[in-house]
């Protein structure tokens, strides 16, 4: 059964751009969330393999978002990649404080993205 | 193992091809897509931010004479610091009229323009050929070491497919 | 003097006075490296990423880098995103501020593997980045005097270019 990666982005632009690379370089199962709530609700359902998150959204941010996973049984060790435009010592020391497992920065590079995700994923 | 040009692409060389297409293809469909104006203008500020690596844009609608170009949209700039450009004053417009896009070179500390902040990259928005209006990026990212091939790419998607950000009725 | 990677527009690494007001400041986002003959304080934060820490003794002058990948590789434009290139460009620069090669220390930093794996054969990018660092440095001929990686926690990491104390903290 193919790995299966939450994304989650409220720009349909990242998450067509997200989902076309994994598609075309692995062979991953793409989901796909707009904001923090709504990954929640995905993630629990789904029980993905790997979340793959982008910080600021509406309604609930990534932060947020991934403390709430961490206190879902189910979502405990699911590793979490935060993405984000900004690289700064607070927003990064603040995902890990959240619980992400590692975080990368926008605009995505395809090779890191694909690289990360198979470390991850034992592919 | 020797390199030439004819060898065929590794998996390293797909990947970025397909990284590339992937954003092309997604700053195209999510312009195309637009629902309104309003819809059109955050599809570039989209795209500025997660594709291209800025989040500091305004886009100036030129004139009727074709001498200055007026402050329409921005995000992430002070608007009074930018309300007018004049063409005789910033020779780069020029070429960004005659439908032309201007980057600024890797490694360069060059302004496109007079402004106070520093613009990266100059795009004409055509509409029937013609350079109705030009979207400025200002600062990249700290991260992003300048405009690379895949941003100018993106660029030429946001130059042919963005006049419905500036046309309410533009049925394109 | 200081330089930052990439150049020139480096940067929105602030440099700030420190508390004191002898010792400068940069963060550096991954991919980026910067050194300093002056005093300063070089800070980052580390996932599975690594940053090598160089300072030359004899002159107190340092550098670090935080790269994201073990090997740069045909077909992709070469980036201090890389080990390799990153820890190449590292050397350049020191170099270019006087340092010399045998005076050089290395303390390395990161490479954690944040999740429960059933494989233990499995290598990860952590791992894989730590591999990366050591036989870099090895390659160059730079004593590590501190290797603190592997794990499964973030890092904070913040260097003194001028004493070569290096504080890491888990984030």
């Amino acid at each position: 059964m193919p790995k299966k990666v939450l994304l989650v982005d409220d720009s349909t632009t990242t998450l067509m751009m997200e989902e076309m690379i994994l598609k075309q370089r692995t062979a991953y199962e793409c989901v796909t969330a707009k904001d923090g709530l709504d990954a929640i609700a995905r993630a629990v359902v789904e029980a993905p393999d790997l979340v793959l998150m982008d910080v600021v959204m509406p309604r609930m941010n990534g932060f947020e978002a991934c403390k709430r996973m961490r206190l879902e049984s189910s979502l405990r060790e699911t590793p979490i990649i935060l993405v984000t435009t900004r690289g700064e010592e607070e927003y990064v020391e603040a995902g890990f404080q959240s619980g992400c497992n590692d975080y990368i920065t926008k605009p995505i590079d395809s090779f890191e993205l694909v690289t990360l995700l198979n470390s991850y994923l034992g592919e | 193992m020797s390199k030439n040009s004819n060898t065929p692409a590794g998996p390293e060389i797909s990947s970025q091809v397909v990284g590339s297409q992937a954003k092309v293809y997604a700053a195209r469909m999510r312009l195309q897509n637009a629902l309104d104006q309003a819809d059109a203008l955050d599809a570039i500020r989209e795209i500025a931010a997660n594709l291209i690596g800025t989040e500091e844009i305004a886009v100036f609608k030129v004139d009727q004479k074709r001498s200055e170009l007026w402050l329409y949209w921005s995000f992430g700039v002070d608007p009074n610091k930018h309300s007018v450009l004049e063409v005789c004053r910033e020779p780069k417009l020029k070429q960004v009229l005659a439908g032309k896009p201007v980057y600024r070179l890797k490694l360069s500390n060059e302004n496109l323009l007079s402004t106070e902040d520093p613009a990266s990259a100059l795009v004409p928005i055509l509409v029937d050929g013609i350079a109705c209006a030009v979207i400025v990026l200002f600062r990249l990212f700290p991260h992003k070491p300048g405009i690379e091939p895949v941003d100018r790419e993106i660029c030429d998607v946001l130059s042919n497919c963005a006049g419905r950000a500036i046309e309410p009725y533009h049925s394109r | 003097m200081a330089m930052t990677h990439p150049q020139p527009r480096v940067t929105r690494q602030e440099m700030e006075a420190s508390a004191s007001g002898t010792r400068q400041r940069a963060y550096l986002l991954p991919g980026q490296l910067h050194v300093s003959a002056g005093p300063c304080q070089i800070k980052t934060i580390l996932g599975s990423c690594i940053a090598i820490c160089l300072w030359d003794s004899v002159r107190g002058i340092g550098g670090m880098n935080h790269f994201l990948l073990p090997a740069s590789s045909e077909g992709h434009p070469a980036s201090t995103r890389f080990a390799d290139v990153a820890t190449r460009t590292l050397l350049e620069m020191l170099e270019a501020l006087g340092c010399r090669r045998p005076n050089l220390q290395a303390k390395v930093f990161g490479g954690a593997s944040m999740f429960v794996s059933n494989d233990p054969q499995r290598v990860t990018l952590g791992t894989q980045n730590v591999g990366a660092a050591l036989e870099l440095l090895k390659a160059a001929g730079i004593p590590v005097m501190v290797q603190e990686t592997g794990g499964s926690h973030g890092r904070k990491i913040m260097f003194n270019t001028d004493d070569g104390i290096v504080w890491c903290q888990r984030v």
